[in-house]
């Protein structure tokens, strides 16, 4: 077993095979070896971290994810599983804060499903819709809206 | 509005601006280029986002084409930003415009071209600012070395692999192909960069003494400071006095093809023997190995995971990733081999041109369906043949135009949006071209493809597309079969009606009837207006008339190159331009401004000429010519030194040169130069001044040891290459210039280069010779490596440039 500890001192005891998901855990324990200790995050809140080791609980079994040679190849968002759909449906500071957490620990799935949710809320609106959904203050003079709509027509006529 | 003025509440919802740069990276690969474009109309903060070239230029690379990917990429720079930059406000009107030019020539630079629509707006807006053609000046020019300089420690004659034999440049890196090469070498002009200021002084550190000694015998004298710094300078976009490092990729067979996608890191070869192997770009490690069985492959493409192979007529499209061959030997309607083809972005529809000038555009899904078609294969045969002649080569722009362009002429190109729904009609492709009897007497039957091909596109080798012409010719079981399709085809070249009809009837063979109407329908609209549909660009015709090819363009300039010189052209613009016949060339016609004639053996500017020198330079020639009998011009006298300075000014100023007679102008201002920089160089002289008891003993000492030089300087027969060669490598080291662009440093291959590679090639030469200071000529001057003449070039988003000469590329870098 492994031991979390969360920035707001919350104390989390994981199995190996769920901890190790995160690589930078992976790395820790391998640079460090195994201990009773703790191991400090200190970038991660308790209910943050819960979040992520219900994630990584889940998957435990997961095969090890195929190495991606093509990085820059456009990717899909509409392949999320059921569990994982269910999962990141949270209001956005949580979605956020996952975002951030699974990026410090390394988790490349969860960050690969957070961002593909992110995109999700972005995909096929128009801009007022994706201002509505992240509630944002259209600054843009409609001179400027005008300006950048014309220089970008033919991607709306698409 | 800056970020700090944000409403707080604002802050605190905006997840995307709330990320980490490199997140909202990620999260923008999830998203379709139409989504980012709706993100741009967000805010402020988001458009800055989205036009940001971490985030917009990369997603949009995903999709990039093909054959040009952006200098200007130059990769995210991850890392914890938490908070982005906002557009700074306030902004005059003319900053605004200012900027709003910009965005539209980097967006021309880019691949945001893609609907038909805004080409004619983008273009029309460069074309039409004021007429205002910019003058490209080289920022500066390097020299990229044949042979590695660290970690290899063969001998230079084993790593010499002949001259360049294909050169092709794609996101900043250049990958050369040399003739007797089993090697690939490459250069990341973006990235992987050593110091050269560094690299100069430890090998001056390593090789003090044999520099020392060389310098006391006036071999090659060590760098100033500042010499250092103004040849050290090289492309990298930062600045930095630098130079990219020569990576060399060790290939299993001897490639006859090549060609590489960046963004993938992958490089594929094609041997004669029809093997293709694909290589990891950035570990050369090879990765997998195709096998086409008795063919000939003559042109070889790569993009994304896909590979297309154009044999003879046929082509073959495999997926790099899985090993799945994709088409095997998908017949098209070519009649004569393929000599460039790409896969469309839609992977569906390959787009190919044959030696004969026509273009296919095959779709494979088709294919698949319909076998029992005429030629086995939906085709959409576009015959091109314009004034022009045949289009030799082509080229996919920023995955959204097509751009074909003829081998001789500089007149015409014709921008086409890929794919069926974006080429025109196939009879508003029939450019007709000259009278039949005319074609006639040309032999090339006006039938089919054949029209266009008023010359043989044979040697296309040295295209930036690099699809080279592999020289096929049709079999001959085909030639009855021409004969067939030469009466059918007569007709269609009648008329437009003609030509609907027997596309119809081709088009019904495959689709029946009724679909095949609704077909040809659907190929015939194009509600586009007439001005707008495509775009033929004519450039200055004056060139016209000379021989040479085009080696590449892209939307805004052209790479022309011809009798050892490289010529960049800018595309004119205004009003849509006639169809000029080449023959003809109107002669108040400039529709286009040449950007200058440089030869591709310039050498780093070392400062520029000034008139002391110009005219000491006049003094110490009719000094020398006194001095010398028979003078250098070969009796021409005066008219040398008029020529001689003359050249300089011509280049300085751009002025038009007639490209045949170079040879002999440079061949007189090498015969003067040698003479006048060993004068003013050799041990006891010193470098200045210049005087006349220095140049009669320097004559003297010419003729007294170096025979063949003496003989050749007063021989106004040889040419330039017989000249250099005649030197010895002592008197081939570097030379200050006292001209802009003249003839400056020549090495023991006839090789015009900078100090450094010069003191390179020094220090190879001593580890060759395990440092014996005996110097034989015999062994450096290869016999196989004189030809000076300009090989290959290619062309990188308009801003790079790269020609070759035997082993040296040649990167010459505009803006």
């Amino acid at each position: 077993m492994v031991k979390l500890q969360s920035s707001d001192n919350e104390e989390f005891e994981v199995g190996k095979n769920v901890a190790v998901q995160s690589v930078l855990i992976k790395n820790l324990l391998e640079d460090l070896g195994e201990s009773e200790e703790a191991i400090p995050l200190p970038n991660v809140t308790g209910k943050v971290l819960k979040k992520v080791i219900e994630y990584c609980e889940h998957h435990k079994d997961d095969p090890p994810p195929l190495r991606d040679d093509y990085d820059d190849v456009p990717k899909r968002s509409d392949d999320i599983e059921p569990w994982d759909e269910k999962f990141i449906k949270v209001d956005q500071e949580l979605l956020f804060e996952i975002l951030l957490a699974s990026n410090y620990m390394d988790i490349k799935p969860l960050l690969d499903l957070g961002c593909k949710t992110v995109a999700n809320m972005i995909r096929g609106k128009t801009p007022d819709e994706i201002r509505k959904a992240f509630n944002i203050v259209d600054d843009f003079t409609p001179e400027e809206k005008e300006q950048i709509r014309k220089e970008n027509e033919w991607a709306e006529d698409r | 509005m800056s970020s700090d003025e944000r409403p707080s509440g604002e802050l605190q919802k905006d997840l995307l601006m709330r990320l980490p740069f490199d997140l909202s990276v990620l999260v923008s690969k999830f998203l379709d280029i139409e989504d980012i474009y709706s993100c741009m109309l967000v805010s402020h903060s988001w458009y800055k986002l989205v036009s940001d070239h971490a985030v917009l230029y990369q997603r949009l690379l995903q999709r990039s084409h093909f054959d040009q990917e952006p200098l200007l990429f130059r990769g995210p720079r991850f890392g914890n930003q938490q908070n982005h930059e906002v557009d700074e406000p306030g902004k005059s009107k003319d900053e605004m415009d200012e900027d709003q030019e910009v965005r539209i020539e980097q967006r021309l630079n880019m691949q945001l071209l893609r609907a038909p629509k805004v080409l004619p707006h983008l273009l029309s807006k460069l074309m039409n600012r004021e007429k205002r053609w910019t003058t490209g000046v080289p920022r500066m020019r390097m020299y990229l070395p044949p042979v590695g300089m660290d970690g290899i420690d063969a001998d230079i004659r084993d790593e010499w692999e002949g001259p360049v034999k294909v050169v092709k440049i794609k996101g900043g890196i250049v990958c050369v192909l040399h003739e007797m090469g089993k090697t690939m070498r490459l250069w990341d002009l973006d990235h992987q960069y050593q110091k050269l200021r560094d690299m100069a002084n430890e090998l001056a550190e390593e090789h003090r003494e044999v520099l020392e000694k060389n310098e006391r015998n006036g071999m090659l004298r060590s760098l100033s400071e500042k010499e250092a710094g103004v040849i050290l300078e090289c492309v990298n976009l930062a600045g930095k006095p630098c130079q990219p490092k020569l990576r060399v990729v060790r290939l299993r067979h001897r490639p006859e093809l090549f060609d590489f996608f960046p963004s993938t890191n992958r490089l594929i070869t094609s041997s004669a023997a029809g093997i293709i192997d694909v290589y990891d770009l950035e570990t050369g490690k090879h990765l997998r190995e195709f096998r086409l069985e008795d063919v000939r492959i003559g042109s070889l493409h790569i993009w994304m995971e896909f590979i297309v192979v154009g044999h003879g007529t046929q082509i073959t499209l495999l997926n790099h990733k899985t090993g799945e061959v994709l088409e095997d030997a998908l017949q098209t309607a070519h009649q004569y081999a393929i000599t460039a083809v790409f896969v469309l972005d839609n992977d569906n529809h390959m787009l190919s041109v044959d030696e004969s000038g026509v273009i296919v555009v095959t779709d494979r899904s088709k294919a698949r369906r319909d076998i029992d078609t005429l030629l086995n294969t939906p085709l959409h045969p576009l015959i091109y043949h314009g004034n022009v002649g045949a289009p030799y080569a082509m080229r996919l722009l920023h995955m959204s135009h097509l751009c074909v362009y003829g081998k001789y002429t500089f007149g015409q190109y014709e921008l086409y949006p890929p794919g069926i729904d974006g080429l025109p009609p196939i009879s508003e492709l029939m450019l007709i071209g000259g009278p039949e009897d005319e074609q006639d007497h040309r032999g090339n039957p006006p039938v089919d493809g054949n029209v266009a091909a008023p010359d043989s596109p044979g040697s296309a080798d040295s295209g930036d597309g690099g699809e080279s012409a592999a020289g096929h010719t049709p079999a001959a079981s085909t030639k009855s079969y021409d004969e067939e399709r030469r009466e059918t085809l007569k007709q269609l070249l009648r008329s437009e009606r003609d030509v609907e009809r027997m596309y119809s009837e081709i088009i019904g063979d495959r689709d029946g009837p009724a679909l095949g109407g609704r077909r040809m329908q659907s190929l015939r609209q194009n509600t586009t207006p007439q001005n707008d549909r495509y775009h033929i660009l004519n450039i200055n015709s004056r060139f016209a008339e000379l021989e040479g090819n085009i080696a590449t363009l892209d939307f805004r300039r052209v790479l022309y190159q011809a009798n050892g010189f490289i010529r960049i052209c800018e595309l004119g613009g205004g009003e849509m331009p006639p169809v000029e016949d080449p023959e003809h060339p109107a002669s108040d016609a400039v529709l286009g401004v040449s950007l200058g004639l440089y030869p591709v053996d310039a050498s780093t500017d070392l400062g520029p000429a000034s008139r002391e020198h110009a005219e000491a330079l006049k003094d110490i020639i009719e000094e020398l010519e006194l001095q010398m009998p028979g003078g250098f011009g070969g009796g021409e006298g005066q008219g040398d030194l008029v020529d001689e300075t003359g050249w300089s000014h011509m280049l300085v100023n751009d002025e038009p040169v007639d490209l045949n007679d170079l040879d002999a102008v440079s061949a007189k201002a090498m015969r003067s130069m040698f003479a006048i920089r060993y004068a003013t160089d050799v041990p006891d002289f010193g470098r200045v001044p210049f005087s006349v008891n220095y140049l009669r003993s320097a004559v003297e000492f010419l003729q007294q040891s170096t025979p063949d030089l003496f003989h050749a300087v007063q021989n106004p027969n040889l040419g330039i290459d017989a000249l250099s060669n005649s030197a010895p490598y002592y008197i081939q080291k570097h030379y200050e210039s006292r001209f802009k662009r003249p003839v400056d440093v020549v090495d023991h291959r006839g090789q015009v280069r900078d100090a450094q590679a010069v003191m390179r090639d020094m220090n190879r030469l001593y580890r060759a010779l395990r440092k014996s200071t005996a110097m034989d000529d015999s062994v450096l001057i290869g016999k196989g490596v004189r030809d000076l003449k300009y090989v290959a070039s290619a062309m990188d988003d308009s801003r790079l440039v790269v020609g070759c000469r035997n082993g040296y590329v040649v990167v010459t870098s505009f803006e």
